[in-house]
C-alpha cells in the first residue's frame, strides 16, 4: 500500500504553485463579467432598435392602408357615377354593347367617360445598388374608358391595366 | 452557500429585470474555478481567459435548459471544459516575447530568475494528467476542498485526495531545486 505524504503543511512547492497560478490567472479576472455586461448592454440597444423598426413598419403599413382605402373609395364613387350615367343613356336610347372592339383613334367621338381603379400594394423592402434601403410600393391601376359612336350607335369600352413601381426610402436605424 | 448559489441560478433563469444581476453574481462566484479549469486544460492564461469569457456567455444562453439548479457548478465547468477544448482547436497566435531591455525592473537578474522559475513550475504542472491538473489548479488557486473539487469534477472526495497527494509528491520532487518566489502572497495555507 502506498502512503502519501500529509498535505497539511504548505511547503516550498505549494507556495510556488499558488504564487504561479495567482500571477497567471488574477490578470484574467473580471473579463467574463465585463463581456457579459457588454453583451447585455448591446442586447438592450438591439431590443430598442427592433422596437423602433417595428413602430416604423406599422406606421408605413397604416399609411399604405389609408392611401389604398382612399383610392378605392374614389374609384368606387367614380364607378357609381359612370354606371348611373350609362344606365340613363341605355334607358333613353337603347344602346347595345359592341360585338367587336374598335381602336380608340377610329372612334368619331371623344371619350364619354373614364374610370380609374387603383390600389397600392406593399412589395416588401429592397436594398438598392447604392445600398439605400427602400420599401417597394406597387401602384396597380385599371383604367376603363367608354365612348359612344353615334354613326354606329354603339358604346365602346376599353380596359387598360397599368402598373407603376415606386421606392420609398426607409430611414435606417 | 449552496442555497445562495441556487437562489442566484433561479433568479437568473427567470429572465426578468433582475436576471442579469443574478448571473453577474454567479460569474463573480465561479470565475476563479472556471479560470483554474480552463488554465489546467490550456496552459495559457490569455487563452484560459478567452475560454472562460466564451463559457459564461454560452452558460447564459443555455441556462434555461439546465435541468437541476443545484448542479449549476458542475454544469458550468463542463461548459468551461468544452470552451477550452474549442479554444485549443483554434490556431494559436504565436507571440514571441522579447525581454524588455529598458525595463523599470530594479533587478533584471532577479526578473530572469523569476521567469525561469515560472517556466519550470509550468513544465511541472504539464507533467500531470488533465484531470489531476484540474484538481491541482482548483485546490491551489481557488483553495477548494476535496469534496468541492469532487462535486465539480464528478469524483469522490477520496479519489480527489489520492490524485492531489500523488500530484503534490511529484511537484515537490520536480520543484525541489527552485527558490521560493519573492512575493509569496499565496493561498498555500489553504492546502490541507
Amino acid at each position: 500500500m502506498t502512503v502519501f505524504p500529509p498535505m497539511n503543511e504548505p511547503d516550498k512547492a505549494d507556495v510556488l504553485i499558488s504564487a504561479h497560478l495567482q500571477k497567471k490567472l488574477d490578470t484574467q479576472r473580471g473579463r467574463a463579467g465585463a463581456a457579459f455586461r457588454e453583451k447585455m448592454r448591446r442586447e438592450g440597444e438591439g431590443e430598442a432598435g427592433t422596437h423602433s423598426l417595428e413602430r416604423a413598419r406599422r406606421q408605413s403599413v397604416r399609411m399604405l392602408r389609408v392611401w389604398a382605402g382612399t383610392a378605392s373609395a374614389l374609384a368606387a364613387c367614380l364607378a357609381m357615377v359612370v354606371t348611373i350615367q350609362f344606365l340613363r343613356q341605355q334607358s333613353a336610347g337603347g344602346v347595345t354593347a359592341p360585338a367587336r372592339s374598335i381602336p380608340v383613334q377610329q372612334a368619331s367621338v371623344g371619350v364619354m367617360d373614364q374610370v380609374e381603379l387603383s390600389r397600392e400594394v406593399d412589395g416588401g423592402t429592397r436594398i438598392l445598388e447604392d445600398q439605400t434601403p427602400v420599401r417597394v410600393v406597387r401602384e396597380e391601376q385599371l383604367r376603363q374608358t367608354q365612348w359612344f359612336d353615334p354613326s354606329e350607335k354603339a358604346t365602346y369600352q376599353m380596359t387598360e391595366p397599368i402598373e407603376k413601381v415606386g421606392y420609398v426610402r426607409i430611414q435606417p436605424y | 452557500m449552496a442555497e445562495l448559489v441556487q437562489d442566484l441560478v433561479s433568479r437568473a433563469r427567470r429572465r426578468d429585470d433582475q436576471a442579469a444581476d443574478a448571473f453577474a453574481a454567479l460569474i463573480e462566484r465561479y470565475e476563479r474555478s472556471a479560470l483554474a479549469v480552463a488554465y489546467a486544460l490550456l496552459g495559457d492564461s490569455d487563452r484560459a481567459g478567452d475560454a472562460v469569457q466564451d463559457a459564461f456567455l454560452r452558460a447564459w444562453q443555455e441556462l434555461p435548459r439546465l435541468q437541476e439548479e443545484s448542479r449549476f457548478g458542475g454544469w458550468l465547468l463542463q461548459i468551461v471544459r468544452n470552451a477550452a477544448i474549442d479554444q485549443r482547436r483554434r490556431k494559436k497566435v504565436m507571440v514571441t516575447e522579447f525581454p524588455d531591455v529598458a525595463s523599470d525592473d530594479p533587478d533584471p537578474a532577479m526578473a530572469t530568475v523569476e521567469r525561469e522559475r515560472e517556466s519550470q513550475v509550468q513544465a511541472a504542472l504539464e507533467k500531470l494528467d488533465e484531470t489531476t491538473r484540474m484538481a491541482v489548479t482548483l485546490r491551489y488557486y481557488e483553495g477548494m476542498s476535496a469534496k468541492e473539487i469532487g462535486e465539480l469534477l464528478e469524483m469522490s472526495p477520496p479519489a480527489v485526495d489520492m490524485r492531489l497527494s500523488r500530484a503534490r509528491a511529484m511537484l515537490r520532487e520536480k520543484l525541489a531545486d527552485l527558490a521560493e518566489p519573492m512575493s509569496s502572497g499565496s493561498r498555500a495555507e489553504g492546502v490541507k
